[in-house]
């Protein structure tokens, strides 16, 4: 899943580590999210999205279709 | 409180500590109670003896537990996956030789499915957390 948490973290001036300490998370899970390696739980996510002010749909989006964490399923109309 | 060099390396030195101290009395417990087992004349007498180390070994679980709980998501996400591969090759590798064993390969104690357990387990630890050092 694509997302914006790098470039709006580095719009505050935070490092990973300052912005991992304000969500109780470690350094490599904001790598690991930044990098699209990992989607945060629904929980987390509204975290990010309380402290950026933004909501988590603009965020976080699908990208081409896949993702790391499973793959999104595309319904039928 | 948070360090400034980061959550990880704080939950990594408390299980470090936690984790070293509940080896070493894991290793203290068997090295004083293996031999007296083993000079112990009754059956009961033995199994007492050899309940320390067993004691120390859920320390260490407990340990690993804590660790488990302290730790953010995708580093539990982490754990979880190192643990399932640990378990899958020791499914794999246990029933492949036990059935070699039939063919006439030696048996061979449990101590060795314990040890490639931990074996994968630790592997697989260090692949997450150098993968993650990028």
């Amino acid at each position: 899943m694509k997302n914006r948490v790098r470039e709006l973290r580095e719009a505050r001036g935070w490092t990973q580590v300052e912005f991992g300490n304000q969500l109780h998370v470690s350094r490599q899970t904001v790598y690991a999210i930044e990098s699209g390696m990992y989607d945060p739980s629904l929980p987390l996510a509204l975290a990010i999205g309380k402290l950026f002010g933004e909501y988590v749909e603009e965020i976080f989006g699908v990208d081409s279709g896949h993702s790391r964490g499973g793959r999104v399923w595309k319904h039928k109309r | 409180m948070a360090k400034p060099d980061g959550l990880f390396r704080e939950w990594s030195r408390r299980y470090l500590f936690e984790y070293l101290t509940a080896l070493v009395l894991c290793i203290a417990a068997s090295w004083v109670c293996i031999p007296l087992a083993r000079a112990a004349s009754s059956q009961s007498t033995r199994l007492s003896f050899l309940a320390a180390p067993t004691a120390a070994i859920l320390i260490m679980t407990i340990v690993v537990f804590r660790h488990f709980r302290r730790v953010d998501e995708f580093l539990q996400r982490l754990m979880v996956n190192c643990f399932a591969t640990a378990g899958a090759f020791t499914l794999v590798w246990t029933l492949s030789y036990g059935i070699f064993e039939i063919a006439g390969l030696p048996k061979i104690s449990m101590w060795w499915a314990f040890g490639g357990a931990v074996l994968v387990w630790n592997l697989s630890m260090v692949r997450a957390i150098a993968a993650m050092r990028r």
